[in-house]
């Protein structure tokens, strides 16, 4: 299995509905969060295991995370950077 | 007071989930305690456990069992296993004169556990967000009311090792009193986590491994006997007025007849003969029968030097000259000591000997202590035909002792 070719969106589908119990069908870009039953204790538990699969760390207050695309783009904009950060971080450690 | 029946039992216990399993596993004299892989937790000494076979996802879906320590899911099993062998149980209602009575010495140890790993050993900040609500020590009663819909008193005891046994004796007051019309009484305790089983391991009253067996460890009034093993599981009654029980036409296992409830007050672990004593008497009191009546006891019996000979002189000091033919057994011998569920555990055990008429074994009891000297039932379960009244006790640290007192349904 290649997981390279899944977008960013397929991953965090896949771990909402295998994980959190939410319905493939309903998870799209415009899907809001709580509207997904994902109330703001569960957003903090998707984070956690957002961070684990992406392999990044979110900010400790990571904004306004209304809807699914807005936490693609947050995810997506994190991987960059951080990939960036990451040999240094590698040191430090 | 008014009659209390008990019409529903549930278990998930280190000898098997279900009632019916569980009380075969007694009778059969199966061990549960185990020895703990090496590569699990190097760093205990103590290494016998009595672990339940229990997989949490086979019962709840991923979401629900974020929400969950292990000790509110053991409830949770236990607690719908007991509403379903309740039968038609809310069919006349009585959802508001049904509470909920819980014991618990530890709460959610894993989470506690898990918790101050990740933050203290791994200097996460990630401490999981549900920790507090999946820790708290009444959460296993509050699940039980949701998933349930049981809108009366909900409260959770803890006592230690008695925390269940008084769960159930003060539903039992509710019912008798009249205040309430069903209760949903027990205890539930996961304790086998790394920083808990460390924290009992220095209090230096666990059992040495059996080196031959390690299922042999624990070896209640025995010359041997090391001390205690640790367990876990929940066991969960439904208590019910016995009017309301026989007028739905209920299946009942037995009657709940009497509590009795006295402290030791005087050491936080050492327990006394007198205070053991009272609990047992008022019992009896409160059941209103003579020690003569009594066919049967299950023994607190942990297996540590402290509490057999003192239950022991105890039984003795109240039974008088009937204690020598008066059949006592541990069953923690075979299922461990399960703290705050211990009570619960071996209440549901005495129920089911009365109601089966066979004694449940003290196991593991090859070489007699002079100091106890009572029939304990050794090695072999005992049919009993003319077994009628019960009585299940269950000390503790910090001095809260309880017996409760049962009666076969006759016939």
């Amino acid at each position: 299995l290649n997981l390279s070719a899944d977008g960013t969106f397929e991953r965090l589908q896949r771990i909402l509905s295998k994980e959190f119990e939410v319905a493939t069908d309903v998870i799209a870009p415009a899907a809001r969060l709580d509207s997904l039953g994902i109330d703001s204790l569960a957003v903090i538990e998707v984070i956690f295991r957002l961070e684990d699969e992406f392999k990044i760390s979110f900010p400790q207050d990571p904004g306004e995370l209304p809807t699914i695309g807005a936490l693609v783009s947050a995810i997506d904009q994190l991987v960059a950077q951080q990939r960036v950060q990451a040999p240094s971080k590698a040191e430090e450690l | 007071l008014r009659r209390v029946a008990v019409t529903g039992l549930g278990i998930v216990s280190p000898i098997g989930n279900g009632a019916r399993t569980f009380f075969n596993s007694l009778v059969q004299g199966h061990s549960g305690v185990t020895r703990m892989p090496d590569e699990l937790h190097p760093r205990l000494n103590c290494r016998v456990v009595a672990p339940v076979a229990f997989d949490g996802a086979a019962h709840f879906g991923p979401v629900r069992l974020r929400m969950l320590d292990r000790v509110s899911q053991f409830a949770l099993v236990a607690a719908a296993e007991a509403i379903a062998d309740a039968g038609a149980l809310f069919e006349t209602g009585d959802r508001e004169a049904t509470g909920v009575f819980i014991g618990t010495g530890m709460g959610g140890a894993q989470t506690t556990d898990d918790g101050y790993k990740s933050f203290y050993e791994e200097h996460s900040d990630r401490v999981k967000p549900y920790s507090v609500l999946l820790a708290m020590n009444n959460a296993a009663a509050g699940w039980i009311a949701i998933d349930h819909h049981l809108l009366g008193p909900n409260l959770t005891y803890s006592s230690a090792c008695s925390s269940s046994a008084v769960a159930i004796g003060e539903a039992w007051k509710r019912i008798a009193s009249a205040e309430l019309e069903v209760m949903i009484a027990g205890g539930t305790e996961a304790p086998l986590t790394f920083g808990t089983l460390k924290a009992w391991e220095a209090l230096k009253t666990m059992a040495t491994e059996d080196p031959e067996d390690a299922s042999a460890s624990c070896k209640p009034f025995a010359k041997d006997r090391s001390g205690l093993v640790l367990g876990e599981g929940a066991a969960i009654v439904v208590l019910e007025s016995w009017d309301r029980a026989a007028a739905r036409g209920a299946r009942i296992h037995a009657e709940l007849t009497g509590y009795g409830l006295s402290t030791d007050a005087e050491h936080i672990t050492r327990p006394t003969v007198e205070g053991q004593a009272r609990a047992m008497v008022r019992a009896l009191e409160s059941a209103q029968v003579s020690p003569a009546d009594v066919g049967y006891i299950n023994a607190h019996g942990t297996a540590t030097l402290a509490n057999d000979g003192v239950e022991t002189a105890a039984i003795k000091q109240v039974f008088g000259t009937d204690a020598r033919a008066l059949p006592v057994s541990s069953t923690k011998s075979m299922h461990g000591h399960l703290l705050g569920a211990a009570g619960a555990l071996e209440f549901a055990a005495t129920v089911l000997a009365i109601e089966n008429r066979v004694i449940p074994p003290t196991r593991h009891l090859v070489h007699p202590d002079p100091e106890c000297d009572l029939d304990y039932v050794a090695q072999s379960a005992r049919p009993v035909a003319t077994l009628t009244t019960a009585m299940s006790n269950s000390f503790a640290f910090g001095g809260t002792n309880v017996s409760l007192l049962c009666r076969a349904i006759p016939g």
